[in-house]
C-alpha cells in the first residue's frame, strides 16, 4: 500500500506538488496523471525516496519513508521513464548486482521466468549499448521486479517499446496487480491508463484536481458514461474545470 | 548566472575572479616591465635552457605517441552538426573545408597560447618576454594540432592498407622497443656522468638530459627539440635563431595536411551526432560521457546473492575497470619490481638507475596520494548520474558512500604499495637523511607500518571530493557553459586548497597519536619499536576519521536533494 499525505515540495518560491494525498491499496493500479509540469514526476521521485519532500509523508507497506527509508524501500521499485543501467554490465550481470543490493538468494531461479516474460532469455550476455531503447526498458523492469516488491511505480514505462512489448508489458502490470502489489503508473498515454488503471489521480499545477476510482472520476466530469479518459481529463483540468451535475440536479 | 545567487558558489567565482586580478593579469602586467635578471633565470634554471630542451622534447614525444596509439582508426575533423549539415553539401572543395577546420581551430590555440604563457610567466623565470613565450606556446600547439588532423589522415590510410589499431599498436611497441634497446646499447657504453649516491638532484637533471640526447633518441627527439626552443628563448635574437626549423616544421606539417587529406565526412558526420547525442543527453539530465563499451568484460571474482552490499558496488566497478586491475596483476607487477630493483642492486653501475627507480616512486607516490583525489572528477559524474538509481535502493547513505569509494580506494592504495615497495627496494641508494632514512632503511617493519597507513589516507582523502559531490553538485556536472570560466577557475583552486588543508587537518590527529606513541615506546623500548608502534596508532586513528567522514557523508547523502541541482 501507498499512503502519500499531504505531501509538498517547494523549490524556493516555487511549488511542484502542493499538499497531495492519495491511498493506493494493494490490488489497485492508481494512474498519475497531468499537464506537462503538473508535478507528476516530483510526486514519484518523492514517494520513492528519492529526493526529500519539503513537507507531508509517506509510508509504503505501511513503514514510513522519513523514519525508516531502508525498510520502506525493501518493498518498492521505482522505474523511471529514462533507463539508468550501468554501460559496461550484461543483463545477467545487472540482475545479479540488484540481487545482492535487494538480498534476493534465488535470483537465478526468479531471474529465468522473468526474463523469459520479457523476451529477454537469449539477451542475457549483452550489454547496455548492445540493446534497443524497448530492450533497456526491459531490463530496467526486470531489475525492478526481481525483488518481487508490493509498491512499483512506473514513470512512462511503456516509452520504446514495440507493440509486442507494450501488449506485455499491460499483461505484466494487471497481473503484478492480481498478484497483490500497489501501481502507480505515469504516463501521458490516457489510453494505456484506461485499460490498466482501477484509479486515477489528476494533478494540475502541483494540485490534484481529481482521484478516486476512474467510473466515479468518468462520472463527475465526463458527459457522456462511456466517455474516453481522455475527455475526462481535458474537462477536469480546464480552468475552471467542468463539473457535470449530480443526477436530479 | 542563477546559480551564483547561492552563496556557495558565488564565493568560487570570487575567487576565479580575485586569482585572475592579482595574479593572471597583474602577473602579466609586472612580468611585461620586467626585465630578466641574472639572478632569479640562474637560479630556476642553472643549467641552462638547453639542458631542458630534451625533456620538453620527450613530452612532446609521449603527446604524439599518445596520438598514434589511441587516435582513431577513421579520419574525423571535429565539426558540429550543423557545420556537417549546412557546409558538407555545400558547393566547398575538401580543401576549403580543411582550410576552414583548421582556421576555426586557430581560435583554441591562440586562446591556449595566451593562456599557457600568461600562467607560466610568473616569475618570469624562463627569460624572454611575454610575446615570445606567447608566440613558442602559439608554435607548439599549432603544430600539434596539425600533426593530430595529418596524422588521423595517416592513421585512415593505414587501416584501408590492413593495418588496424592492435596491429598498429604492436608495430609502434616493437619499433619503440627497438630504439629503446638501440638507445640501452649506446646509454651502457657512455661513462658515467659523475653521479653517485648522495649527489644533488640538479646533476641528475644534466645526467638525464645527456642521456635523452644519446642516440637514437636524441636522433628522434631532434624536430621537437626545434619546436620547443623558441619557447625557450631569452631574447629576441636568440629567438630568430632557432625559430627557422620550429617554422618549416609547421609548414611541413600543413602540406602533409594538405597533400594526404582524406575522405573524413563520413566518419566526421558520425563523430558530429555522437557529440551532439552526448550533449543532448548531458542537457536533460543524462551526465555520464564514459564510451560505451562494446564487449563484455570478466567478473573479477563471483558475487553472492548475500552479503555486505558495497563489495556489490566494488564488483560493479571491477568490471567496468577491465581485467587489469586484479590482484594477480598486482601480483605480477610487485614481482617485476623485486626482480628488477634487485637486478640493479647487484649489477655494477647500474645504482644511478635504482636511484631513479626509487626518486621517481617516491614523487609520483606522494603526487598520487596529495592529488590523487582530484582525478577522481569523472568517477563523481558517474555518482551523480546514477544517484537517482542508487537512491531509490534499500541503502544507508553511509553504505552507498562506502561502496561509491570502495574502488577507487582500493585501485589507489594498491597502486601506493607498488610505489612504496620500489621507494623501499631502491631506498639503501637513496641517501635520504635523518629521520626519514631512518623509517625508510629501518626494514620491512617501518615499512609495513606505513603500508597500514596508506589505505586509510587514501579512503579520507576520497571523502573530499564526494563531500565536493554533496555540498557543491554543480561542479561535478560535466561540459555545460556553465562549467568554465572564471567560477571554473575559482572552484578549481578552492578544490586545490581544500584538498591541502583536508590533508593537513586529517593528518594531524593521527601525527599527534602517532607522536605520542613513538615518545612513549621510544622512551620505554627504543626507535625500532617505537615505530613500528606508532605507525598502527596513527593508522587506526585515521580509520577513526574515516568511519566519522563517511558516516557523515552518508546523512548529507540521505539529506540530498537531486532535483535542486539538476
Amino acid at each position: 500500500m501507498i499512503e502519500v499525505c499531504g505531501l509538498t515540495k517547494r523549490y524556493g518560491d516555487f511549488t511542484a506538488v502542493r499538499e497531495l494525498s492519495f491511498t493506493v491499496r494493494p490490488g489497485e493500479v492508481a494512474g498519475l496523471v497531468g499537464p506537462n509540469g503538473a508535478g507528476k514526476t516530483t510526486t514519484l521521485r518523492c514517494a520513492a525516496g528519492i529526493i526529500p519532500p519539503t513537507l507531508g509523508s509517506v509510508r509504503v507497506a505501511g513503514v514510513d519513508l522519513a523514519t525508516d527509508p531502508v525498510a520502506a524501500k525493501r518493498h518498492l521499485a521505482f522505474l523511471p521513464d529514462e533507463p539508468k543501467l550501468f554501460e559496461h554490465l550484461t543483463v545477467e550481470q545487472h540482475l545479479n548486482f540488484v540481487a545482492r543490493v535487494y538480498g534476493v538468494a534465488d535470483w537465478r531461479d526468479r531471474a529465468g521466468p522473468l526474463l523469459a516474460e520479457l523476451e529477454m532469455d537469449d539477451k542475457r550476455g549483452l550489454l547496455p549499448g548492445e540493446l534497443s531503447r524497448g530492450m533497456k526498458q526491459k531490463l530496467v523492469i526486470a531489475c525492478g521486479l526481481l525483488h518481487a516488491p508490493k509498491v512499483i511505480f512506473f514513470d512512462e514505462p511503456l516509452t520504446g517499446l514495440d507493440p509486442g512489448g507494450i501488449r506485455r508489458m499491460k499483461e505484466t502490470m494487471r497481473r503484478l496487480a492480481r498478484e497483490g502489489a500497489a501501481l502507480i503508473l505515469s504516463s501521458h498515454l490516457l489510453s494505456l491508463l484506461d485499460e490498466v488503471c482501477t484509479h486515477v489521480v489528476i494533478l494540475k499545477a502541483g494540485e490534484k484536481v481529481a482521484d478516486g476510482p476512474i467510473p466515479d472520476i468518468r462520472a463527475r466530469y465526463a458527459v457522456q458514461p462511456d466517455a474516453s479518459l481522455e475527455d475526462v481529463f481535458f474537462r477536469a483540468t480546464e480552468d475552471p474545470p467542468v463539473l457535470e451535475p449530480p443526477p436530479g440536479a | 548566472m542563477r546559480r551564483l545567487r547561492q552563496p556557495k558558489y558565488l564565493v568560487a567565482a570570487l575567487f576565479g575572479a580575485a586569482y585572475f586580478y592579482f595574479f593572471v593579469f597583474g602577473g602579466m602586467f609586472r612580468a611585461m616591465g620586467a626585465r630578466r635578471t641574472a639572478t632569479s633565470f640562474e637560479e630556476f634554471m642553472p643549467h641552462g635552457t638547453e639542458t631542458y630542451v630534451p625533456f620538453g622534447a620527450g613530452i612532446l614525444l609521449v603527446l604524439v605517441l599518445i596520438g598514434w596509439i589511441f587516435g582513431r582508426e577513421r579520419a574525423a575533423l571535429q565539426f558540429t552538426e550543423a557545420e556537417t549539415a549546412f557546409l558538407f553539401p555545400a558547393p566547398i572543395s575538401r580543401r576549403t573545408l580543411l582550410h576552414y577546420k583548421l582556421l576555426r581551430s586557430q581560435l583554441a590555440v591562440l586562446f591556449g597560447a595566451l593562456v599557457l604563457s600568461l600562467i607560466f610567466r610568473r616569475g618570469a623565470a624562463f627569460g624572454g618576454n611575454l610575446l615570445i613565450h606567447a608566440v613558442g606556446w602559439w608554435l607548439i600547439l599549432s603544430t600539434l594540432n596539425l600533426h593530430a588532423t595529418a596524422s588521423s589522415f595517416a592513421r585512415e590510410r593505414l587501416f584501408a592498407a590492413g593495418l588496424n589499431r592492435p596491429r598498429r599498436i604492436a608495430l609502434i611497441v616493437v619499433v619503440l622497443g627497438a630504439l629503446a634497446g638501440a638507445w640501452w646499447l649506446v646509454s651502457s657504453r657512455q661513462p658515467e656522468a659523475g653521479l653517485v649516491a648522495g649527489q644533488e638532484p640538479a646533476d641528475l637533471t644534466s645526467w638525464l638530459s645527456a642521456q635523452l640526447q644519446l642516440p637514437p633518441l636524441g636522433w628522434v627527439l631532434l624536430p621537437f627539440g626545434w619546436l620547443v626552443r623558441p619557447y625557450l628563448a631569452a631574447d629576441w635574437p636568440g629567438f630568430f635563431r632557432v625559430v627557422g626549423p620550429a617554422a618549416l616544421l609547421l609548414a611541413g606539417h600543413y602540406f602533409w595536411v594538405m597533400r594526404s587529406a582524406v575522405a573524413f565526412e563520413e566518419a566526421s558526420i558520425e563523430q558530429a551526432a555522437k557529440t551532439a547525442q552526448i550533449l543532448d543527453r548531458m542537457r536533460r539530465g543524462g551526465l555520464t560521457v564514459t564510451r560505451t563499451p562494446k564487449k563484455k568484460k570478466p567478473q573479477p571474482f563471483p558475487l553472492a546473492p548475500r552479503g555486505w552490499v558495497p563489495v556489490a558496488f566494488l564488483w560493479k566497478s571491477l568490471i567496468g575497470l577491465g581485467p587489469w586491475y586484479r590482484l594477480r596483476t598486482w601480483l605480477v607487477l610487485a614481482a617485476a619490481i623485486v626482480a628488477v630493483t634487485t637486478w640493479l642492486g647487484h649489477a655494477p653501475g647500474y645504482a644511478v638507475y635504482l636511484k631513479v627507480i626509487g626518486v621517481l616512486s617516491m614523487s609520483f607516490g606522494l603526487y598520487l596520494l596529495v592529488l590523487g583525489p582530484l582525478f577522481l572528477r569523472r568517477h563523481m559524474i558517474v555518482i551523480l548520474d546514477q544517484l537517482e538509481l542508487t537512491k531509490s535502493y534499500p541503502l544507508p547513505g553511509w553504505q552507498i558512500i562506502v561502496g561509491e569509494l570502495l574502488t577507487p580506494a582500493v585501485v589507489m592504495t594498491f597502486v601506493e604499495w607498488l610505489f612504496l615497495l620500489a621507494v623501499v627496494l631502491a631506498g639503501g641508494s637513496l641517501g635520504l637523511k635523518g629521520q626519514l632514512h631512518f623509517l625508510l632503511a629501518g626494514g620491512f617493519g617501518a615499512a609495513a607500518g606505513i603500508a597500514l597507513l596508506v589505505p586509510p589516507l587514501i579512503a579520507l582523502m576520497m571523502c573530499l571530493p564526494v563531500a565536493t559531490l554533496l555540498y557543491f553538485p554543480s561542479w561535478s556536472r560535466p561540459g555545460s557553459a556553465q562549467h568554465g570560466g572564471i567560477e571554473a577557475i575559482g572552484q578549481s583552486m578552492i578544490l586545490m586548497i581544500g584538498y591541502v588543508l583536508a590533508l593537513l587537518l586529517g593528518l594531524l590527529p593521527a601525527a599527534v597519536a602517532g607522536g605520542l606513541a613513538w615518545f612513549i615506546t621510544n622512551a620505554l623500548v627504543g626507535p625500532a619499536a617505537a615505530i613500528t608502534v606508532a605507525l598502527p596508532v596513527a593508522s587506526g586513528l585515521l580509520v577513526f576519521e574515516v568511519a566519522a567522514a563517511v558516516w557523515g557523508l552518508g546523512g548529507a547523502l540521505e539529506r540530498f536533494d537531486l532535483s535542486r541541482e539538476t
